[in-house]
């Protein structure tokens, strides 16, 4: 796909380039910002062989932000409170905790991109130089203008 | 009738007078025979009385006789039958004619026949009675006097052949047992192992050996009326008692957490045989119900204090209730009619009390809206008598209720009134009439050394009460000094007086008030500087000119002399002179703050003004060690070094040398003194002190061994820095004495320490030497010395620690932990013992009080490391606690000190919820761990995160904001509002509450499941978290503010103050900041609008 500059920039895309930060899961109905984010059903649904590693990356990343709204379960038939949203990071990822509840429960689609990344990491890896402020600087970006 | 047949045989043989007489005869004899009935009957009735007539025809036991004879001895064989009466309360039973089932009678003449219940049962058979309907018959009788009464008939003749005799009886019933603990409706906290007890006062009078049969059932339809659900319910318990105490202990049935019970205690009283006595209700108490319930405990820490003899303060420590409710009653009063009041936060005051009465109080607190009542204990205090109550709590406004606007009549010079809550005794009155006066007064004031201050007052009015109604008393003392009188003033009166001196009686008299003023002002400042011989000579030399001078002056009359005049002025002036320089002496000399340097050789430098008299070891009383004074020589002339010795407490030398113009570098004593500090002993300690009179300074040497102090403990250098560091605070007395006091005092904090510090759990003095130690005790007085006052709660100063430096990091740990620990434990000191007990410069630390608390102190800590030590689990559960502490605790170690306070209060509540109060003192007493202790160590793990989430929303309280989530016992916690709470900057001037949001609504998470509350809902919650009601509030809460009418208006209205809600989705993040979705604005709320 190709982008002319300016669509670039107003996708928001251009910050995710130019931060050298990636979105990871973000779900359009939870979250209300700029960039490009997917609806909950264009999500696919399946068993992940590295699951319990992923999960395990991602419960231990640092938070940076959270939101004192409630949302719910969009999945077909679970009308579960989630709580507010909680934003995690490693320093290059940025995920929510609603992702961590559909990942474990229903093996929401994760980025290969991501699954890769995590399964070449070494163990303690992500925390070393993690600049939080980064992460907090793009996620205002992505909802700044919203 | 055989008598009547043989007069009527007589009479056959007479004519009609002797008819006539035979009439006569036959009729008085009938009227004879009507009182002398040949049969006399006579009942009996032996208590205990039944109750109920079918009682009668079914008991065993001799109740009742019935005592038959004939009289007649002649006759034998008479067949009989007897009709009963039981009468009174409005029955009137008997017997039918024919009784069924009777056994006949037969009389002997001349046999008394005795009938026992065993022979009258019939009589009292249902079918037998007349005037009693069935449904009665098997219930008691009411209560009051009968008669039951018996008649005897012939069998034959049907005629009645005796009197009716009869005999009283007088039934009373016994009310049934009022059931005490656990009251209706009350929350019973969960307890492992169980022990649950319940209590009822017996109400019997006339009732043997009752017993009580108790009954527990679980209300399964919590939905009904907990009593008829209880009479719907199946027994879950029952058991007979005599005593009017059942405790449900672990070997009974287990209580299930959460459900609600209902109970009932039965009283009766049977022999086996039969019930022997009567209760209203068929003996039964009331239902009562209560809910037992694990989350949910009871306030505490309650104590009380009289505030005066009609009212009473109680306290209690802040928990996770929502509303508390203090209940109380007299003394003896015994029923659950108990009084009460609300509030939110953590005391009450109960007013309107009777003085000199004992009362009972607890406190109740409510973990969920109309959840029930946890209650505490049941407390006593007695108020004082009205005369017991000679302090004044200066300062606060009497609350006076005065209902008596009756005009007092007549008020007499003498008399007293009380304005306020002072009592005024009238030295001068003008009546106004219609109880109004002018004049002046006396006020005794028992806070300034039962000082009289003057007042006056102006048509002021006093009611029959002699209470003062309307208007107002004045201090002629007041803040300007304007009582107080003036000096100058004086002097400025005596001269004016003085150039016009014609020596008329009116001058004379105005110039002897004047010199009494100055007298008087002589005479204080003669007390005042007692340790300083040459003002105080001065001073009375002063004195006497003036006098001598001022008496030759009015001896003169109306013929004075110009110099008699002068000399008077210039001995006033002289005079007053005196005064200021005696004042300003005094002044510099109870000046802190002196300035503490050293020299080459000296640890330490004071200047002085006024040299110490003599030398004494504290407490007061103490012996002098050095009478200073009689080491001056006599001529002052002479250059002079003197040095005396000797020996204080802990083997200490105390040398002491004075020195006028004298070079100490060239005297052979003080060079020896010298050589002995260079050489002093490993187990020796020497304190130097010298009086350089030249340069009016104090300087002292300290000096000793390496092993003085055991394990190199201290240095010298640091005991030098601790002594300098509080005398330059606190030299409060002589400056000799003072030294001498800290040299002593050290040593006593010192042993304290080193006794105790190796049982302290090394964890919580990390880090910590005995110099540290040692400087946060002495802080105490140092820093803290003023707001003590005003610290409503907490033993150690909050001036103290409550604030950021290096030094403080460590002192609100402590301070937390020290509070923790002492609340525990309740020993009872107040705060300025307890700062006095710590400050070797303070009366209080040399007396066994001030030792006991620093030894008290030191058990709770050294309590604390026994317990960890005392079970290899504990190892484990340590781990525990810090894994799950961790995380939290560190954060906030960085927020403020008094994060670090809660810390350090959350460490000892952690330990202290392992055991009970009676455990944690028994330790204290005993030092030995208990069996019961044990099994309390081991349910630690399941507590602790309770705890944890208690201690963190302690620590989010104390930054100024609030996560609503972290009521851990009610409300649970979720990650977003606790990081929420812990990132948001404070605004100023705005109170954040951190909270989940809707337009409508707000959200928490208790137990992992998601609650919606309402507005009201969280006012409770903040006030009961200590929420001041003026603070305007930001919402930290997502779209609270989207619309006009979202719920940030409801909640500004219904809390009363204004509330800044977001217009949209807030989210902060992890430096501090937050966004606001859509516009980015807050929407302010003004209440009422």
């Amino acid at each position: 796909m190709v982008h002319t500059l300016s669509q670039i920039v107003e996708s928001g895309e251009f910050l995710n380039r130019v931060n050298n930060m990636k979105a990871l899961g973000f779900v359009k109905e939870h979250e209300n910002m700029n960039n490009e984010v997917k609806n909950f059903e264009e999500f696919h649904y399946s068993i992940n062989p590295y699951k319990n590693e992923i999960l395990k990356y991602l419960k231990t990343g640092e938070t940076i932000a959270v939101t004192m709204n409630i949302i719910k379960s969009l999945y077909n038939g679970d009308d579960n409170i989630i709580g507010g949203v909680v934003y995690f990071t490693d320093g290059n990822w940025i995920w929510t905790n609603y992702l961590i509840y559909y990942l474990e429960k229903y093996n929401i689609e994760i980025n290969n991109e991501f699954v890769d990344y995590v399964l070449g990491k070494k163990s303690n890896e992500q925390k070393d130089n993690l600049n939080k402020q980064k992460a907090i600087k793009y996620l205002k970006e992505m909802k700044i203008l919203v | 009738m055989n008598h009547i047949i043989k007069v009527m045989a007589w009479g056959l043989k007479g004519g009609l007078l002797k008819k006539l007489f035979i009439v006569h005869c036959l009729l008085y004899n009938v009227l004879v025979s009507a009182q002398t009935y040949p049969v006399q009957v006579t009942p009996q009735l032996l208590p205990p009385y039944g109750y109920r007539l079918s009682d009668y025809q079914t008991a065993t036991t001799e109740k009742l006789f019935v005592n038959l004879l004939l009289t007649d001895a002649q006759e034998s064989g008479r067949q009989v039958r007897l009709k009963m009466y039981v009468q009174g309360q409005g029955l009137d039973i008997r017997t039918n004619d024919f009784v069924a089932g009777a056994a006949p009678i037969v009389l002997d003449g001349g046999i008394n026949l005795r009938l026992t219940i065993l022979d009258l049962g019939p009589y009292f058979a249902l079918n037998n009675l007349v005037g009693i309907a069935p449904h009665q018959y098997g219930r008691p009788l009411p209560e009051g006097r009968y008669d039951f009464c018996f008649e005897v008939y012939d069998s034959f003749s049907g005629q009645r052949i005796s009197q009716k005799s009869c005999t009283s009886i007088f039934l009373m019933l016994n009310d049934p047992p009022l059931l005490n603990v656990p009251g209706r409706g009350d929350l019973v906290t969960m307890q492992d192992p169980q022990n649950i007890l319940f209590n009822w006062t017996p109400r019997h009078i006339n009732a043997p050996a009752v017993q009580y049969e108790f009954t527990l059932k679980e209300l399964w339809d919590t939905g009904m009326d907990p009593q008829a659900a209880f009479l719907a319910s199946p027994p879950l318990y029952q058991t007979t008692t005599f005593a009017n105490t059942l405790l449900l202990g672990p070997a009974d049935i287990q209580l299930l957490e959460g459900k609600t019970y209902g109970w009932q205690v039965k009283a009766f009283a049977d022999n086996g045989l039969g019930a022997t006595a009567g209760f209203r209700n068929s003996g039964q108490s009331e239902i009562y119900h209560f809910t037992y319930r694990a989350d949910c405990s009871p306030p505490r820490y309650v104590i009380s204090k009289a505030l005066n003899s009609r009212a009473m303060e109680v306290t209690w420590q802040n928990g996770p209730h929502l509303r508390y409710r203090v209940q109380y009653r007299k003394k003896g009063y015994g029923d659950n009619n108990w009084f009460g009041l609300w509030t939110q936060n953590n005391k009450a005051t109960i007013r309107d009390l009777e003085e000199d009465t004992e009362y009972e109080f607890r406190v109740g607190g409510e973990c969920s809206p109309n959840g029930g009542l946890a209650y505490s204990a049941i407390h006593i205090l007695t108020t004082p008598k009205e005369e017991e109550m000679a302090h004044y709590n200066c300062g606060i406004p009497p609350e006076l209720e005065i209902t008596n606007h009756d005009p007092l009549p007549s008020l007499g010079v003498n008399q007293v009134f009380t304005a306020g809550d002072f009592p005024v005794t009238v030295k001068s009155v003008t009546d106004h009439g219609g109880g109004r006066y002018s004049g002046w007064g006396l006020i005794n004031i028992t806070y300034l050394g039962d000082a009289n201050v003057q007042v006056t007052f102006d048509n002021i009015k006093i009611n029959t009460d002699h209470q003062m109604v309307a208007g107002m008393v004045v201090a002629s003392y007041d803040a300007d000094g304007n009582g107080i009188v003036d000096v100058d003033d004086t002097i400025d009166q005596i001269i004016q007086l003085l150039d016009n001196w014609a020596g008329t009686p009116e001058q004379i008299q105005e110039l002897e008030g004047h010199k009494k003023t100055l007298d008087n002002e002589l005479d204080n400042a003669i007390n005042k500087t007692a340790q300083n011989a040459e003002t105080v000579a001065e001073l009375k030399e002063a004195k006497e000119d003036l006098n001598t001078s001022t008496d030759a002056l009015i001896n003169q009359g109306e013929n004075p002399k110009g110099e008699s005049v002068t000399a008077v002025k210039t001995a006033t002036q002289q005079a007053m002179d005196r005064v200021r320089e005696a004042e300003a002496n005094t002044n510099i000399q109870s000046n802190g703050g002196s300035q503490i340097s050293r020299d080459g050789y000296f640890d330490g430098v004071i200047d002085f003004i006024v040299v110490d008299d003599n030398i004494e070891e504290r407490p007061k009383d103490g012996p002098e060690l050095v009478n200073l004074s009689q080491m001056l020589p006599e001529n002052d002339d002479e250059k002079y070094v003197r040095v005396t010795e000797t020996t204080l407490s802990n083997n200490k030398q105390l040398l002491v040398s004075i020195s006028n113009t004298a070079n100490i570098g060239s005297d052979e004593d003080v060079a020896q003194i010298k050589q002995r500090i260079a050489s002093v002993g490993n187990l020796d300690y020497m304190l130097w002190i010298h009086y350089d009179l030249k340069a009016s300074q104090v300087k002292y040497k300290v000096a000793f061994g390496n092993n003085y102090y055991p394990d190199n403990l201290i240095t010298q250098n640091q005991v030098v820095e601790l002594m300098n560091d509080a005398l330059s605070f606190d030299l409060r007395d002589t400056i000799g004495s003072s030294i001498v006091a800290l040299s002593v005092g050290l040593d006593d904090l010192l042993e304290t320490y080193h006794d105790q510090l190796p049982q302290i759990d090394t964890e919580i003095i990390a880090g910590t030497t005995a110099y540290d130690l040692l400087k946060f005790s002495l802080g105490f007085a140092r820093e803290c010395g003023e707001s003590y006052g005003k610290q409503e709660t907490g033993l150690v100063p909050r001036c103290l620690w409550d604030n950021e430096n290096p030094y403080t990091l460590a002192a609100a740990y402590y301070a937390g932990f020290i509070d923790g620990a002492w609340e525990i434990a309740e020993m009872g000191y107040g705060i300025a013992e307890v700062s006095g007990a710590w400050n070797p410069l303070h009366p209080v630390f040399h007396t066994q009080t001030g030792m006991d608390i620093r030894q008290k102190t030191m058990d709770v800590l050294a309590m604390l490391k026994k317990l960890i030590d005392a079970d290899d689990s504990l190892e484990r559960i340590k781990t525990l606690v810090k894994n799950e502490v961790e995380k939290y605790i560190d954060e906030t170690l960085s927020l403020d000190a008094q994060g670090r306070y809660n810390q350090g209060k959350l460490i000892f509540e952690v330990a202290s919820a392992f055991f009970g109060i009676a455990e944690a003192k028994a330790l204290l007493k005993t030092g030995k761990l208990t069996s019961n202790l044990l099994q309390g160590l081991a349910s630690i793990p399941e507590r602790i995160k309770v705890f944890i989430k208690k201690g963190v929303l302690k620590i989010e309280k104390s930054s100024g904001k609030i996560g609503v989530i972290l009521d851990a016992t009610k409300l649970g916690m979720d990650d977003a509002t606790l990081l929420a709470s812990k990132w948001i900057k404070p605004e100023n001037g705005w109170y954040d509450v951190v909270v989940h949001g809707t337009p409508d609504n707000f959200m928490v998470n208790t137990d992992s499941k998601w609650v919606k509350i309402t507005h009201r809902n969280l006012v409770k919650f903040l006030k009961s978290m200590g929420y001041s009601q003026n603070k305007p509030i930001r919402l930290i809460s997502c779209n609270t503010g989207v619309f006009p009418d979202a719920i940030g208006k409801d909640l500004a209205n219904k809390i009363g103050v204004e509330v800044k809600a977001p217009k949209g989705l807030i989210t902060v993040f992890e430096d501090g900041s937050y966004l606001i979705s859509n516009s980015g604005e807050w929407r302010i709320f003004k209440p009422g609008q």
